[in-house]
């Protein structure tokens, strides 16, 4: 099984499972990914089985003909998400006619759209500058944009480059999630795969709050910090466990309205031309 | 077959072994595959993560030099490869720069990277070499691909190497195939097993079933020596095979055991039912066996002497002295006997008995028996006692009785002599009654020649009216009385065993030509059509005895016109059996007469017989005739028979087997002379018709038939119409409404383009119609039946004439114009016999010869020229061949045997020109042969060879023939001028007779007995062998 990730915090959990042994490479592959769009691209060519991804991406794939299913709530985003300006960017009104740098992404509109409703601002009031979040720290330096619309770990950098977080994702609850999502051929060709891919990562969450010092050891390589500033990485981002997966993905639940919600947003950007049922595209049954 | 004892049966083991031999073979292909499989899977993958590492390594140039900064997301998107587990950018100093783990970025590379082998990675460096590493279990390599690192400092010194690293996981596709591989094999094991399965199942109901049967019925076979029932004949063609045999085997093994079984019931129940007493006993003689008579012999129980010593029944001390060296007798047979001993017996209340033993010794597997056989005599021994006291009495009886029968022996012996003497007088008696009879014949026979002939001659001198009726009447009686004579001669040969047939070469045409000379004046007179119709394959000459064959047809010729009143006789001769030097001929002679019933047909041929004595009275006969006629056809090899019915007409017929002539021809020529000539039949008698028409088309000749008057008239004048005009007409004298002669002359007068020429065929040979024929503008007149040589003659002569009434039929008769350059030749003066019964071929002949200034008589036949011959001297005889009443040879031979015909030169003319014809000539004593139709020039040469001048003219007449004949007559004349004659010869004489025998004539001469020196001239002329039968 062909996992495709990019670094995220919310997804390091796979990676730190890897390190301990809990997902061997016979049985799933991590592809290490720079960006999310190459996630999707590979998606699209049919090179990965999986992927990690936000719900906007995925409900993008299914738009594009790649049927995924999310087998799994990696994390939902409470503060992880953010727009971040430079100093003296203070509210969110204050970013009418600014340069703001945002990928050109459902999560990145979302944001966006959230950011510009709290500061009833239009989206032609702005300036909008596409980019990828991993230049976010390039971007900022460069003095081109006013602000970005980026998420962990670059949040945390950028905070440490003096950036202000003008507006962040615990203003919209359960609207930002990070999903696992298989291919449905997959779900019945390989379930014990999934299964595990799924256990696995419930695993390394449940071994990071057991045992937080020696899971961040692990964890510091990736996320390229030293292992006492991982704890801060997960700032803003609540980590559900398969209980909490249960409750949000079961139909009717949180994530169903995050889900007809956001549905409804893309079709309005013309990012959906179709829309899909819930059922369609959750699949809690690998969820241990 | 560690199973047991018991090996593996077939049905297991075959398909056991075919499926292990199967299973195999496909695991080891399967093997092969997965190795190839691996093998092309390395060699891919190595491919593919070269392909890889050099693509990253391009971009990392690239990158170093500032081209591009895409370097880093290409080696991760690289890494998503499949097989790609591991894609790492190192610095030349060691360092991860990019990895497909973010988290080796930055890190040293050998702490980080499993497996890093420096020295490789300092060898890729150092040397800008490629290396590819294979993991001992073939699942992982590494490709580690160095590129250039253009950096600032680059620029000082020169080039700086880093390395890609890229590691390919192939486990998964190793193990994918793998699976497939096992997946694969495992279906073709499944099916193998199935087929296997299937295999058993045919083993099982084709071979080994019928085995199992088979082993059965043989295990029951063994057991119970006998099968129930028949192994059922089912399986593989070796197994049904093997089953049949078996059955056939148990089934003759069954037989032979009944057999065997059937043999000694037999053998019990003579044992057991015979009246002898029969012991069996072995080498110490104890008894084995004794059967129930000799039980009741001696008085006991059968049960009670087995096992017991024989001395209980017969005491040892009566034994015969042979019983006791049984060894070496037993080894010479398997049953070596020994005679009759008269033996004691002891019954079992101690009485003792006579009994005559014979003992026979066997072995019967590997044991000497003794089998005792006997048989209780003392009523005999009572009896010979009687006897011998009878014997003692009898004997003076018998003495004297057998001194009795000697007498009478002796005097049976006397009488039996003197019947045989008498018996043999008795036979020498009849014997001698034979021989007389056939000793008379000549006897008999001169004087009735000689009153014959003499009424003969007496009746051509005479005119008294009277007389001649008297003489009519002597002559009838005589011919009557001749013909019993000799039927009555002819049978007393035959029981005489007198009778012998000749054996010479002769025409069977000849024969016919005589019978039809002697029966058809008698067919005629009773107004009877005779027909000959001979079979073409029918040889003309053969070897046997001419006279005696036409005996035995003359005389059913005979009868056949005796008992016939209306109607026709046809006489056919066919050829029955042909062999390769002999040839069995069949003569028919079938009659419309009275016929015969078949009680009379099985008298026939009896001697004294006829068919019954009424008919004998009627017409007359001895009643040998047949009888003759069936013991010479036995004599000729053949048989004689008749087919008839009464009122239906008879056919007699008889079979000859005769020798082949060495120069067998057929009797008619076929085809042989093809001419171009149209004939019609013209008769009434569709026998006749059909005969004649095919004797024509055999000659060769186109022939048609009708059968009257008038539509002959019609044919003729069609046939004229069409340009295919008949060249000749034969016409049948006798026929109702338009006759022959009246055809003829409607004919003649009718305007024809081409008038056929006329012949008239005829029963009656008399003048009168024969000068009616010639008024009727008939070419010739032919007597039936025809002969078929005679009638070719004709039809021959015929066809070179022109037919009369064309304007110049005295044209016919001139001799052709080769008589201008005959007349060139010296003429010899002479007279000339010429002797044929054609009246053309007379005219032709004698006007030739009138030409060359001969006088010239003609004869008709034979018997002709004879009378000719004997009134006058002749200087030439031109004789024809084929004649009635006589023919050319036998006329011949008639004249030679005569005193003036002995030198006479005859030349025979025939249309035969063969040259067997020739050598018949020159055997019947003709000296040369002329050939018909008659070539003047080759006429004039032969006559001017053989005719000389007058021979008391001629002082050297030079030609001892001439000469002899010439003393010959004018001793017979008792001319005195044969002294005279004889001195002007003698020179000539002395050559030809020889110093003593011209003395001895001379003498004779001297003593004028003429007789005497006709005699000595004759002995000395005579040939060797040709004694006069006088």
């Amino acid at each position: 099984l062909k996992v495709g990730t990019i670094v995220f915090p919310g997804y390091e959990f796979l990676f730190l499972a890897r390190e301990l042994g809990v997902l061997g490479p016979r049985e799933v592959r991590l592809v290490e990914l720079l960006s999310s769009s190459d996630n999707l691209r590979l998606m699209e060519e049919g090179r990965l089985d999986a992927m990690t991804a936000t719900v906007d991406e995925v409900m993008a794939s299914r738009a594009k003909g790649v049927d995924l299913r999310i087998v799994a709530v990696l994390d939902v985003s409470e503060g992880a998400d953010a727009v971040m300006a430079r100093a003296g960017l203070q509210r969110p009104e204050q970013l009418r006619g600014r340069r703001i740098a945002v990928e050109d992404s459902a999560m990145g509109m979302v944001m966006l759209d959230a950011v510009l409703r709290a500061a009833s601002l239009r989206v032609e009031d702005v300036i909008k500058l596409p980019f990828t979040p991993d230049q976010s720290l390039i971007v900022f330096q460069s003095e081109k944009v006013d602000a970005l619309v980026t998420f962990e770990p670059w949040v945390s950098q950028l905070e440490a480059l003096g950036a202000v977080r003008v507006y962040d994702s615990t203003q919209v609850p359960d609207r930002i999630v990070d999903v696992l999502a298989v291919r449905q051929d997959l779900l019945a060709r390989r379930p014990k795969d999934v299964q595990r891919l799924v256990a696995a990562h419930f695993k390394a969450l449940a071994h990071y709050r057991s045992d937080p010092a020696q899971a961040s050891r692990l964890m510091a390589p990736r996320l390229q910090m030293v292992p006492e500033q991982v704890a801060s990485a997960f700032r803003g981002l609540r980590l559900p466990d398969s209980a909490a997966n249960r409750e949000l993905l079961k139909p009717g639940g949180r994530f169903a309205g995050t889900f007809h919600q956001l549905q409804k947003l893309m079709m309005e950007r013309g990012l959906m031309g179709q829309s899909v049922s819930f059922e369609q595209l959750v699949d809690p049954r690998f969820l241990p | 077959m560690a199973l047991g004892r018991r090996p593996f049966s077939l049905q297991v083991a075959l398909p056991i072994a075919l499926m292990a031999a199967l299973a195999t073979a496909l695991v080891m292909s399967t093997l092969d595959a997965v190795y190839r499989a691996r093998a092309d899977l390395l060699r891919q993958a190595q491919d593919d993560a070269l392909s890889s590492a050099s693509e990253i390594a391009r971009s990392a140039e690239r990158a170093s030099l500032g081209m591009s900064s895409t370097l880093a997301s290409d080696l991760t998107i690289e890494a998503s490869h499949d097989n790609l587990s591991l894609v790492a950018l190192i610095d030349p100093d060691g360092t991860v720069t990019l990895a497909s783990r973010l988290a080796w970025r930055g890190e040293v590379a050998a702490q980080v990277i499993p497996n890093f082998d420096v020295a490789l990675f300092q060898r890729v460096v150092a040397g800008h070499v490629r290396e590819v590493v294979e993991s001992p279990d073939g699942r992982h390599i590494r490709v580690v691909v160095p590129y250039d690192e253009r950096t600032a400092e680059a620029r000082l010194r020169n080039l700086a190497h880093g390395a890609v690293l890229v590691d390919l996981d192939l486990t998964h596709q190793v193990e994918m195939t793998q699976y497939e591989s096992m997946r694969h094999l495992m279906r073709q094991l499944g099916m193998s097993a199935v087929i296997m399965l299937l295999l058993a199942w045919l083993m099982r109901s084709r071979v080994t079933r019928p085995l199992a049967r088979l082993e059965q019925a043989s295990l029951e076979f063994a057991a119970r020596g006998e099968v129930r029932k028949p192994v059922p004949v089912h399986g593989l063609r070796e197994v049904a095979e093997l089953a049949r045999n078996f059955n056939e085997m148990t089934a003759r093994i069954q037989q032979a055991q009944r057999d065997l079984q059937a043999s000694a019931a037999r053998h019990t129940a003579v044992v057991e039912a015979a009246t002898d007493g029969i012991v069996i006993v072995d080498e110490a003689f104890r008894i084995r066996m004794i059967n129930p008579a000799a039980a009741r012999m001696f008085r006991h129980e059968p049960a009670e002497v087995v096992g017991q010593g024989l001395s209980l029944l017969l005491p040892e001390n009566h034994w015969p002295r042979t019983w006791l060296q049984p060894a070496q007798a037993a080894g010479q047979g398997p049953a070596a006997g020994t005679g009759l001993t008269l033996v004691r017996g002891l019954r079992s209340d101690g009485q003792e008995f006579p009994a005559d033993a014979s003992v026979s010794r066997m072995r019967i597997e590997g044991e000497d028996l003794m089998t005792v056989i006997l048989r209780d005599v003392t009523q005999r021994q009572l009896a010979e006692e009687a006897y011998r006291e009878l014997n003692d009495s009898l004997e003076l009886r018998v003495l004297q009785r057998t001194a009795d029968l000697a007498l009478a022996n002796q005097r049976l012996q006397a009488q039996e002599a003197e019947l045989r003497e008498a018996k043999d007088r008795a036979e020498d008696a009849s014997r001698m009654k034979g021989d007389f009879l056939a000793n008379m014949s000549h006897e008999i026979r001169t004087p009735m020649n000689a009153i014959v002939g003499m009424t003969y001659l007496a009746l051509r001198s005479t005119q008294d009216a009277r007389l001649l009726d008297y003489l009519q009447k002597i002559q009838q009686s005589s011919r009557h009385l001749l013909g019993i004579i000799d039927d009555i001669l002819d049978f007393s040969k035959i029981e005489a065993d007198k009778l012998s047939l000749e054996r010479i070469d002769f025409s069977v045409a000849t024969v016919l030509d005589n019978f039809t000379n002697l029966v058809s004046d008698r067919a005629q007179a009773k107004g009877l059509e005779l027909i000959l119709e001979v079979a073409p394959e029918v040889p003309d000459l053969v070897v046997g005895d001419p006279l005696r064959l036409g005996q035995v047809l003359i005389n059913f010729g005979n009868n056949a016109v005796k008992f016939t009143q209306q109607g026709e006789i046809h006489v056919s001769v066919s050829v029955q059996r042909e062999e390769s030097d002999h040839v069995t001929l069949r003569f028919a002679v079938r009659d419309t007469g009275i016929g015969l019933t078949q009680e009379q047909i099985g008298q026939l041929f009896q001697s004294f017989q006829q068919a019954d004595t009424s008919t004998s009275r009627r017409y007359g006969g001895t009643g040998l005739g047949l009888a003759i006629a069936r013991r010479l056809a036995e004599m000729m090899g053949g048989e004689v028979g008749v087919n008839s019915r009464p009122g239906e007409g008879s056919t007699f017929w008889f079979t000859a087997r005769l020798e082949r002539s060495r120069e067998a021809v057929p009797l008619i020529k076929t085809g042989s002379r093809t001419v171009e000539a149209r004939m019609l039949v013209v008769d009434d008698n569709a026998s006749a018709r059909q005969v004649l028409m095919e004797m024509l088309q055999r000659m060769g000749f186109r022939a048609e038939a009708v059968e009257g008057g008038q539509a002959a008239l019609e044919a003729v004048v069609q046939a004229d119409h069409q340009a295919q005009p008949f060249d000749v007409v034969m016409l049948d004298y006798q026929m109702p409404g338009l006759d022959g002669l009246e055809a003829a002359r409607l004919l003649r007068q009718m305007p024809l383009a081409r008038p056929p020429r006329l012949v008239l065929v005829s029963g009656f040979g008399s003048d009168e119609v024969l000068a009616q024929a010639t008024a009727s503008g008939i070419s010739v007149a032919l007597r039936k039946p025809l002969n078929p040589s005679h009638l070719l003659d004709q039809l021959m002569t015929l066809l070179g004439s022109v037919p009369p009434g064309s304007g110049n039929a005295q044209d016919a008769a001139t001799p052709p114009p080769q008589q201008q350059e005959a007349d060139a030749l010296p003429v010899r003066r002479g007279r000339i016999l010429a002797v044929d019964d054609n009246e053309v071929n007379l005219q032709i002949a004698t006007e030739l010869l009138h030409g060359q200034g001969f006088e010239v008589d003609t004869a008709q036949d034979g018997r002709q020229a004879l009378e000719l011959v004997r009134q006058q001297p002749y200087d030439l005889v031109l004789m024809d061949m084929q004649m009635p009443v006589m023919d050319g040879l036998s006329a011949t031979r008639a004249i030679r045997q005569r005193p003036e015909g002995a030198r006479l030169p005859i030349v025979a003319m025939t249309a035969n020109a063969m040259e067997k014809d020739r050598r018949d000539c020159l055997q019947a004593g003709m000296n040369d042969f002329l050939t018909k139709p008659i070539d003047p020039q080759r006429l004039a040469s032969v006559v001017q060879a053989w005719v000389r001048p007058t021979a008391v003219d001629a002082a050297d007449l030079g030609s001892w023939p001439a000469v002899c004949a010439r003393l010959a007559q004018l001793l017979q004349d008792g001319d005195p001028d044969v002294i005279e004659w004889v001195a002007a010869q003698e020179p000539l004489i002395r050559q030809a007779l020889g110093t003593p025998a011209t003395e001895a004539f001379k003498d004779s001469l001297g003593r004028f007995d003429f007789d005497e020196a006709l005699g000595l001239l004759q002995d000395a002329q005579r040939p060797p062998g040709t004694e006069a039968s006088l």
